[in-house]
């Protein structure tokens, strides 16, 4: 990955990932942005996925970068960049939302009618009745509570086990296991409110 | 529709597509604020060692003065002294029942019986704290205990009676009161720190104290949130009817429950409703916030109120299920922990549902008179008071009983730290309960 971004093509010149890492700890700006400008666009999905909001998700990836980089050089196990990265991209994106909350006396749903910022470039692919049941999902996923829906999206869109989710969500596997069997039930509550 | 496809569905609706792409600019935004950010350093490389703490001359003078003070501590003819430990009403703001423990192993033996000059209601419970134990009763009488011996340390009368269990914050003990005052004493000396009138009204609710603020409520339905320091008043709602029973709070939001029936979820900073719900007749118990839910026991002295469990979306209030006793007692949940949510009955018995639908786990009775306060979970073991005048201990996982110790008087909420278990009675009496490994005195020394 780093490698490749690097020289175009991999040549026994280009510096490992491991080495990138040990430079950007030792606090070489410019391998850090080797690391993490091919990870830019993956982490944006996952942040506007948790957001529901393009200028949220921004920030959210903006402060989350600063924030490895100021910490990369505690990080022991360097092979868990990656899921230590989400976690910190996952922390920053529920500081955003539980910030925005205080600042606002009563709760704003995200993706309200006549929110722009929501869900800007989702696409549903599919026809009839599927596309308005994926509506009515995206509709739903909205109501639910920003700690809800970041297990969702860890689970459907990160694609990631429940032991990667419970170290990134710093929980035991059994708590996600069961978190994660009420957030498929709270969906389903909001969605029946949503065909109301 | 297959749970594959549904599974589909989902992903497909809640997924940013691969063609989500960061803007542009972000990159470039990221590494100019990284360009000006120090990193966090203290970690080096030793070889094979792995990472170590970087070993700044601070570092060196810290670890030699650490070092030094063991030599001193070990070298000392005093034992050692017992942990730091604070216990909470109900396990803390959230009021799961999560108790510090650890919790006694085996049944506990008496380690110290102690008799105050009033009652201590069930709806109060000793704090514990850095070896002292606190309690208030309805003398009004306030009062730090030796945790290890059970001697008076320190008392102050505040000429009211006190019923709901207090708060500790740093270095202050706070209390409501029957003349309607919060006031904070000094766990030094008992000294008064601060006093403030919340009305006339009888403050019987216990105290929540959360990120430095205290909240309470009192008789004439006004709650009200004051600055932990000073006493100072940050906010005031008024929330429909008496408050009897501590607020809970997660999350920036404090959940109270009014005689009458009215919940309110209340921003903790500004005190402004982000919902209520009526709840019928009755008071509602002391909540339990769980991840997505708040529960509440409901029809509190209302003989024909609904009297269960309900559990309440934490986003807009609405009822996600209900849980009646088969008896149509009421019952009020304590505790929350290992998955499950547990509720005490009028009934004598034990509930144990599933939070997430409200379905009965498993039920088990412990008493043939009402149960008193359950609030106390250390790990796969729940503790709980019953007005038969005894303390159980029951497997949290199945239900199944593991001892009983019987007191005088019917007990208070048992705070759990230590190997130990501290609670009052309603004829006064405090006891510590204690680990047979760490040995006992005799009752009253």
């Amino acid at each position: 990955m780093g490698a490749a971004v690097i020289a175009g093509a991999r040549s026994s010149t280009a510096p490992t990932p491991e080495l990138l890492l040990e430079r950007a700890a030792a606090g070489d700006v410019e391998a850090f942005d080797v690391l993490i400008r091919p990870r830019l666009d993956k982490l944006f999905r996952m942040a506007i996925a948790i957001t529901r909001s393009e200028a949220d998700a921004r920030d959210a990836v903006q402060e989350a970068c600063v924030s490895a980089w100021r910490q990369l050089p505690k990080l022991r196990d360097r092979d868990r960049f990656d899921s230590w990265l989400a976690q910190i991209l996952v922390n920053a994106c529920r500081a955003h939302l539980r910030r925005q909350r205080r600042t606002n006396v009563r709760e704003i749903r995200v993706g309200e009618p006549g929110d722009e910022s929501m869900s800007a470039g989702f696409s549903t692919g599919g026809h009839g009745e599927q596309i308005a049941e994926v509506e009515a999902i995206r509709r739903a996923f909205d109501r639910l509570d920003p700690d809800v829906r970041t297990l969702l999206v860890l689970h459907y869109q990160e694609e990631q086990p429940l032991a990667d989710i419970a170290r990134t969500l710093g929980a035991p596997v059994g708590t996600i296991k069961w978190r994660l069997s009420n957030a498929r039930k709270a969906l389903d509550r909001a969605l029946k409110v949503e065909r109301r | 529709m297959t749970m594959n496809d549904r599974d589909a569905l989902i992903k497909l609706a809640i997924s940013a597509p691969r063609t989500v792409e960061a803007p542009a600019d972000l990159g470039e935004a990221i590494f100019r604020q990284i360009r000006v950010t120090k990193q966090e350093r203290g970690l080096v490389r030793l070889g094979r060692l792995g990472w170590v703490r970087r070993l700044t001359p601070a570092l060196v003078t810290v670890a030699l003065l650490v070092l030094l003070a063991l030599v001193v501590i070990a070298i000392g003819s005093r034992p050692p002294q017992r942990p730091h430990l604070l216990s909470e009403y109900h396990g803390g703001p959230d009021r799961t029942g999560i108790m510090v423990g650890p919790g006694p192993r085996g049944v506990p033996v008496l380690a110290w019986d102690v008799t105050r000059p009033g009652p201590l209601p069930f709806t109060t419970m000793p704090l514990v704290q850095d070896g002292r134990v606190y309690v208030a009763d309805g003398s009004g009488t306030v009062a730090a205990l030796d945790a290890a011996t059970g001697r008076t340390l320190w008392e102050y009368s505040t000429g009211s009676p006190a019923r709901g269990a207090p708060a500790l914050l740093r270095d202050l003990l706070i209390l409501g009161t029957d003349a309607g005052h919060v006031i904070a004493l000094s766990i030094a000396d008992g000294a008064p720190a601060w006093d403030q009138a919340i009305g006339s009204a009888p403050i019987s609710a216990s105290v929540l104290e959360a990120d430095g603020q205290i909240y309470v409520g009192n008789a004439d339905g006004t709650f009200v949130a004051l600055d932990g320091r000073t006493g100072a008043r940050l906010w005031a709602a008024d929330v429909g009817g008496s408050v009897t029973r501590g607020a809970a709070l997660a999350d920036g939001v404090v959940y109270v429950g009014a005689t009458g029936g009215r919940f309110s979820a209340l921003d903790a900073t500004t005190g402004r409703d982000r919902w209520r719900v009526e709840l019928g007749p009755g008071e509602e118990g002391t909540p339990v916030v769980g991840p997505g839910a708040v529960f509440v026991g409901r029809g509190l002295l209302a003989p024909d109120g609904p009297h269960d469990v309900v559990a309440l979306d934490r986003a807009d209030g609405t009822t996600r299920w209900t849980f009646p006793a088969p008896s149509g007692r009421q019952v009020l949940p304590g505790a929350l922990a290992n998955g499950l949510l547990y509720g005490v009955s009028d009934d004598g018995s034990i509930y144990a549902l599933d939070p997430a639908s409200g379905v009965l786990q498993w039920t088990v009775a412990a008493a043939a008179a009402q149960l008193g306060t359950l609030g106390a979970i250390v790990g796969n073991v729940l503790y709980v008071t019953t007005a038969d005048r005894n303390v159980q201990a029951f497997d949290a996982t199945t239900g199944a009983h593991l001892w009983t110790v019987d007191v005088v008087g019917v007990p208070t909420q048992a705070a759990v730290v230590d190997g130990s278990l501290f609670l009052g009675t309603s004829l006064g009496h405090v006891y510590a309960l204690r680990d047979p490994a760490l040995g006992s005195t005799p009752a009253g020394s």
